[in-house]
């Protein structure tokens, strides 16, 4: 077992020695010639100035310079894309709600919505005149406020731009309702009576 | 005593922190200090001497540039072999895609065979029958851990292997070269005999 190591170890000096010696032997002299082209071709690389470069294309610095930039490049995009997404009533980054929850949901708003007008708007041949139209000029009012608290609710939740359909509909409504008619009319009502 | 001879006593380290800061005399000091190592080292890898030297030349230029990702602390030498020998390999692709276009013997293979070389002589030496024998990778570790007499870990770091791996390719390479060596130099001794002459003298100090 000794033996063997010492015949390994004896093997092993003579094969590096042989190489070293080997590699020694063909050794290629210092070329003063190859050295001023090194220096030459380094100094026209364009990154010397006078015998002192201004190292930032090389450095580190540079290196960190361009991540910051990229990063800040990244978040600019990141903030642009998420207040395009809020805007637009779209969820960008989060889980879309289901197509079928969103329909029925919009029918249970659309169901309820008549009858709560029914409710909020009693009968005209139930109330006495003057009555009638404070009824009448305060119904808009309350319809649009009723109308803005469920788009309130549906910002919320942000239903696929339900809210601006909404909001349409109570625009809509109002103007339908001929408030400045009857405004005339009680007005020269008002006028005629002593 | 001048600027040149000032630099000569500087380390290597103190030479790469002045380099790193823009001082061309100091990176010229160690081209200076490593040019001979890295030729022979490319001239053997790649065959061809004129190639050895425009290749020697970008490995420097190469260093140069990417001096910036020297680590502080870090060995000026296993890092410079480092850009020598992704300067080789890259040489070498081209030679083969080269030759392939050409459809021709590579150079470096025929300096392998022992063909293109001037003479006889020149084929019988030794680092050429090492070259025959061993893989690229083998010949690799088997010149820096003997001539540049680099540790299993410096070259594993050159090579982008563990040291482990590199103990291995070593120890198989050793066994590839033994007997190859003895037959070559018991063939050497008889020839000395017969034919002696002043340059195989020279060699027989091998």
């Amino acid at each position: 077992m000794r033996e063997d190591q010492r015949h390994n170890h004896r093997n092993e000096e003579w094969l590096g020695g042989l190489l070293r010696a080997a590699a020694q032997a063909e050794r290629p002299e210092f070329s003063e010639e190859l050295h001023r082209r090194i220096l030459r071709q380094v100094t026209q690389s364009g990154l010397i100035d006078g015998g002192r470069a201004t190292h930032w294309l090389y450095s580190r610095e540079r290196l960190r310079v361009m991540l910051g930039l990229a990063g800040c490049a990244v978040a600019v995009l990141l903030a642009v894309l998420t207040v395009t997404s809020v805007r637009q009533g779209g969820l960008l980054f989060g889980a879309r709600p289901n197509p079928e929850e969103v329909a029925n949901g919009m029918n249970g708003q659309m169901g309820s919505l008549p009858a709560s007008l029914d409710h909020s708007m009693p009968k005209e041949s139930e109330l006495s005149p003057d009555r009638s139209l404070a009824v009448i000029v305060s119904t808009p009012d309350r319809t649009v406020q009723q109308l803005q608290n469920q788009l309130t609710q549906l910002e919320s939740s942000r239903w696929a731009g339900l809210d601006r359909d909404l909001m349409i509909a109570s625009e809509m409504l109002k103007n339908q309702l001929p408030l400045t008619a009857v405004a005339q009319i009680r007005t020269g009502e008002a006028q005629r009576t002593p | 005593m001048s600027g040149d001879e000032s630099l000569a006593l500087l380390t290597d380290k103190e030479l790469v922190q002045r380099a790193k800061r823009g001082c061309t005399r100091s990176f010229g000091e160690l081209a200076r200090r490593y040019q001979v190592p890295i030729r022979h080292f490319l001239q053997r890898k790649c065959g061809v001497r004129e190639d050895a030297e425009d290749l020697t030349q970008e490995t420097f230029l190469r260093a140069f540039k990417k001096l910036w990702s020297f680590h502080e602390g870090a060995e000026f030498r296993p890092w410079i072999f480092t850009v020598a020998y992704r300067v080789a390999l890259n040489a070498l692709r081209r030679q083969q895609w080269q030759s392939r276009l050409e459809n021709s013997v590579p150079a470096v293979l025929e300096a392998r065979l022992g063909e293109g070389m001037e003479n006889k002589e020149q084929r019988d030496r030794l680092w050429d029958r090492v070259q025959s024998v061993l893989t690229p990778l083998q010949f690799t570790v088997v010149w820096l851990f003997y001539v540049e007499q680099m540790s299993a870990r410096d070259i594993g770091a050159i090579l982008r292997k563990s040291e482990g791996a590199v103990k291995t390719i070593l120890c198989r390479a050793r066994k590839v070269l033994l007997p190859h060596l003895q037959e070559f130099t018991a063939v050497f001794e008889a020839g000395i005999d017969k034919h002696p002459s002043p340059h195989i003298g020279s060699r027989h100090v091998l």
